[in-house]
């Protein structure tokens, strides 16, 4: 069943976690959808100062669906060892194997040693790094794509291939990197075409970007992926498959 | 029937649009008329020849295509003459393209472009989305300096200009919002924000997907009277005049 590999929740006093968690499980079914891989959002935002709370937020969000809901987690690499204390601790406490970054909200750039160091201890500890993709100067595709030829075991998910301003860049790292993943989020659908033809299918995987219940957006992004033709066993692949890989459940 | 302000056609280096594969589309959606403009390298360069092409069509098809022809500011003069050669053929308006055409829309070779634009009554269709070149406050500056002319917000600055769409619309009430590329709510955001009798309908096939287009409208636009104005009214105020002036 098709795994959404890009939503965000963040923390509201109204209504409660669990009823919106259960809400999203209830939008999911209505969509065909199995499972969501679920993103922080207040956490990417440069103001950000205590990530721990909002990456527990997001985990005890997800807890109520186990299966269902998948965390990540995020950090700002500025704070350094900071940062990289949490990374563990969401790793070996949590177990879990998504970072989430988003280079232009957190305001650091992909190129900086504090980057280098996230990225260094994310190969080290087999968890994949997804980032905000499409917006220049600190979210270019091949910015990211550098990561991968770098740390070449770490895994990089292109959060919007390069969204309809830079997909060419997005699909030439792909080309490129095994270990670079697109994320169809946010692009038109001739990029969309062009990248299923062009890039294997265990490195393509779907998601809406739905933010706190902004169901239009998934309607319209999924409507989107499901009216492009796309063979079986290749949708299947995008849709069933590559979400696992790119999450470390499979090789 | 729905009017659909924007589509490409004809054979590209990356992407290829026959008319009757508009024509079918346009069929099986409901689309009774569409504004037809070049495809890319005819954007960019070769705009006599892209030009030529959907005039050609539109004259074949005339209750159902209309021509916007481009010409890139860069050749000067000779972009002057062929924009204008355009509108004295029929062409409805001029659609420019900073990404493809190099250069920004706040960039003083554009001015010539617009004055005969304004002077012909035929409106300017910019991308808009693309950092650097196309951002949502510089057709701002642009509709500030040109209050005559009615500019066209093609895609709404998507996806990341989203924040500036409101406010550069509300200060400068010549813009035009077209609909294409963009998420529904941000369709409904809009009508809240300018009135849906400055937002109109656009495809931009091939790159969108005709059917969900129309449909992210139809599900998500909840008053008929927007509805109306956004998937015909407002295009047809805006085209139609000239549309009938060639």
């Amino acid at each position: 069943m098709p795994v959404d590999c890009h939503i965000h929740i963040s923390p509201k006093p109204h209504p409660s976690a669990e009823m919106r968690a259960d809400a999203l499980v209830e939008t999911l079914r209505a969509y065909q959808l199995d499972a969501a891989v679920v993103l922080p959002l207040d956490g990417l935002f440069s103001n950000c100062t205590d990530h721990r709370a909002d990456n527990d937020f997001v985990y005890r969000f997800c807890q109520r669906h186990p299966g269902k809901l998948v965390p990540a987690f995020t950090v700002n690499p500025w704070f350094g060892p900071k940062a990289l204390d949490e990374i563990k601790r969401c790793r070996t406490e949590r177990g879990l194997t998504l970072l989430k970054l988003h280079p232009w909200l957190q305001g650091f750039s992909i190129a900086s040693p504090q980057m280098n160091a996230v990225a260094a201890l994310c190969q080290e500890l087999g968890v994949a790094i997804l980032l905000h993709d499409g917006t220049p100067p600190y979210s270019a595709p091949l910015q990211l794509a550098r990561l991968c030829r770098d740390f070449p075991a770490l895994r990089v998910v292109s959060g919007h291939s390069g969204l309809n301003d830079l997909w060419q860049d997005a699909l030439a790292a792909a080309r490129r990197h095994r270990n670079f993943f697109l994320c169809l989020c946010g692009l038109a659908a001739y990029p969309i075409q062009r990248i299923v033809a062009e890039v294997p299918p265990d490195q393509i995987c779907v998601g809406s970007d739905w933010i706190n219940g902004t169901e239009d957006v998934l309607w319209y992004r999924w409507n989107l992926w499901r009216r492009i033709p796309v063979p079986l066993e290749k949708r299947a692949i995008i849709e069933n498959q590559t979400p696992g890989r790119l999450l470390g459940q499979r090789s | 029937m729905i009017f659909d302000a924007h589509c490409h056609l004809g054979q590209g280096c990356r992407y290829q649009v026959s008319t009757q594969t508009l024509l079918d589309l346009m069929d099986a959606n409901g689309v009774g008329q569409a504004v037809v403009v070049p495809v890319d390298q005819y954007i960019a360069v070769y705009n006599r020849e892209g030009n030529d092409f959907i005039l050609g069509e539109a004259r074949k098809h005339p209750a159902r295509l209309l021509p916007m022809v481009t010409a890139n500011p860069w050749f000067g003069e000779q972009a002057v003459a062929e924009a204008r050669r355009g509108f004295e053929a029929g062409a409805v308006g001029l659609k420019l393209h900073p990404g493809l055409q190099g250069f920004k829309i706040t960039d003083e070779i554009v001015f010539p472009l617009v004055e005969l634009a304004q002077a012909h009554n035929r409106p300017v269709y910019f991308h808009t989305g693309t950092p650097v070149t196309s951002m949502p406050f510089q057709l701002t500056e642009l509709a500030q300096r040109f209050p005559e002319a009615k500019l066209i917000m093609g895609h709404m600055g998507f996806s990341d200009f989203w924040n500036d769409v409101a406010d550069a619309a509300q200060a400068a009430s010549n813009i035009y919002l077209e609909t294409s590329g963009h998420w529904p709510s941000f369709v409904t955001d809009m009508v809240r924000a300018v009135g849906s009798q400055r937002i109109l309908f656009g495809s931009d096939v091939p790159m969108n997907l005709m059917d969900l287009e129309i449909e992210k409208i139809t599900r998500h636009v909840l008053d008929a009277n927007d509805r109306e104005n956004i998937l015909h009214r407002t295009a047809e105020a805006l085209f139609g005049k000239a549309a009938h002036a060639g």
